[in-house]
């Protein structure tokens, strides 16, 4: 693959979610904005649970650029290097 | 003087060429202390300066090809111990040490080299507090540069799985120590640096991690290599590859230092389980901020209700509360108790406005008049010239079209 990820868009909805407390705690808004406001929280809280909820990290190993500068990503055998590296744990120095 | 018979006198040249002689076969190779001054690098490479002590000093001459190899810069006032031959300069007749090797004196020449680099980096604004680049709350693509198989690669990303796993991770394997690593690191933050100005691969962190190793396995993050590439980076550098005692220039220059890589990840990325705990608790305050809204909402209706000379249609207030009541059933649970005190406490509000009978109100000659689509106008900027409204009296309504609409009031 060449092109990243589209990444998450967790850090939009938390500051939103943010905000709306805010704003809600604020006591300002009227009845009707804050139901309003309180629905849009709900529904980011959700929204915010299921994506770290269901989150599984992509990891990938960058093995060169291209010459027209775009990254080669491979997968990254993450578990597989884990188990291998493992019995070195008491090893004094690494690589 | 007559010069005795027999006498050829010598030339000037074969003089020196004769001490100069007897001097290189004499001194071959010395070991001399002393301070450095008039010290200059000419042109072509070569050192020239003067080594004294209190009583004397000799004139010394550090050819290239040997300074080369210098891992500190000599300076005036440095107390150094010097190796060379002593060999003469016909030109001027000056005998001179010819330094082949050259070693301060009382620190170790890394050690020099180290400090100097520290102060060169220093004046160049590397370390300055004030271009250390914020890292964001939840970083989206993190860069680790670390070796392949090490311990630092498989510590953070089993942190990052387990704290973050929203965070797409691209591992850049490099060689982190031995020949070769500071070059290698180095090329490998430019890579990510570069990859981040294109575009083409956006990071939020560039993590340089290594694990435990021995204090002289730190020497490639103190190469200025190094420093420069971290220096230049797009993107905020981390540095997680010393130790607690042993501040390398890496992470002088980095946005940030942490002692070990795990520590680095922690730094970096939030923890889910923490970030689950804050959503629920942002539920709660949800809920507690809108029941507090519907609260005061209900209070401005007792007031409404309590004013003898109530003016509102009742359809207004039955609206309102209607929406009240919506609002309360969203609530959580655990309020709901205080919730249905209030609700008792709208329904006695409700009896009330209905002994006031508003109806009474459009008998004595008001009426309610509505858009379209409902909406109950309120100011003439509501309603547009030709549209439809709903006119209720008390004993029925009447559709009427707007002809105009005028601001004033007519008198």
């Amino acid at each position: 693959m060449t092109a990243p990820d589209t990444p998450p868009r967790f850090e939009q909805a938390m500051a939103e979610l943010e905000r709306i407390l805010r704003e809600l705690e604020d006591g300002t808004a009227t009845l009707e904005e804050s139901l309003a406001k309180y629905e849009r929280g709900v529904a980011l809280v959700r929204m915010c649970q299921t994506q770290l909820a269901g989150a599984e990290q992509k990891i990938r190993l960058l093995a060169g650029v291209t010459e027209d500068g775009k990254p080669e990503l491979k997968e990254f055998a993450h578990t597989a290097s884990i188990e291998k590296a493992k019995p070195k744990r008491n090893g004094k120095a690494e690589e | 003087m007559p010069v005795p018979a027999g006498v050829k006198p010598l030339s000037v040249s074969a003089v020196t060429t004769a001490v100069k002689a007897r001097l290189e076969e004499h001194f071959v190779s010395v070991w001399v202390n002393g301070e450095v001054s008039n010290f200059v690098r000419a042109s072509s490479g070569h050192m020239y300066f003067t080594l004294k002590d209190s009583q004397a000093q000799i004139r010394c001459m550090m050819p290239r090809g040997f300074n080369l190899r210098l891992r500190f810069d000599p300076r005036d006032g440095l107390n150094v111990i010097a190796r060379g031959g002593v060999t003469v300069y016909p030109l001027r007749g000056d005998y001179q040490l010819m330094v082949e090797e050259l070693e301060p004196k009382g620190i170790g020449a890394a050690e020099l080299a180290l400090q100097q680099l520290k102060q060169k980096l220093l004046a160049k604004g590397y370390f300055d507090p004030k271009r250390k680049r914020p890292l964001p709350r939840f970083p989206k693509r993190v860069a680790l540069i670390a070796s392949a198989t090490g311990a630092a690669i498989r510590d953070m990303l089993e942190l990052l799985a387990q704290r973050w796993p929203l965070t797409q991770v691209v591992v850049r394997p490099s060689r982190v120590q031995g020949p070769g690593a500071a070059e290698d690191v180095a090329a490998n933050v430019r890579i990510l640096s570069r990859l981040n100005t294109l575009k083409s691969l956006p990071l939020d962190a560039v993590i340089i991690g290594r694990g435990g190793g021995s204090a002289e396995d730190l020497w490639a993050f103190n190469e200025e290599a190094v420093a420069d590439a971290i220096f230049e980076c797009s993107v905020p550098v981390i540095s997680a590859v010393g130790h607690e005692t042993d501040v390398t220039v890496a992470d002088l220059v980095a946005d940030r230092r942490a002692e070990t890589p795990s520590a680095a990840v922690t730094g970096l990325v939030p923890d889910r389980r923490e970030l689950l705990a804050q959503l629920a608790d942002s539920t709660g305050r949800l809920a507690e901020a809108v029941e507090n809204r519907v609260a005061f909402a209900r209070q401005r209706l007792n007031q409404l209700a309590d004013r003898p000379a109530f003016r509102k249609p009742l359809d207004l207030i039955r609206v309102l509360s209607q929406r009240v009541d919506e609002t309360s059933d969203r609530l959580n649970r655990a309020a709901s108790a205080a919730v249905d005190r209030k609700r008792d406490k709208l329904a006695a509000v409700m009896e009330q406005l209905d002994a006031l009978s508003p109806l009474g109100v459009l008998k004595r000659g008001y009426s309610l008049t509505r858009r379209g689509d409902g909406a109950v106008v309120r100011d003439v900027k509501d309603v547009a010239s030709g549209e439809i409204l709903t006119v209720k009296l008390a004993s029925g309504e009447i559709i009427t079209r707007v002809l105009s609409v005028s601001q004033e009031v007519p008198q």
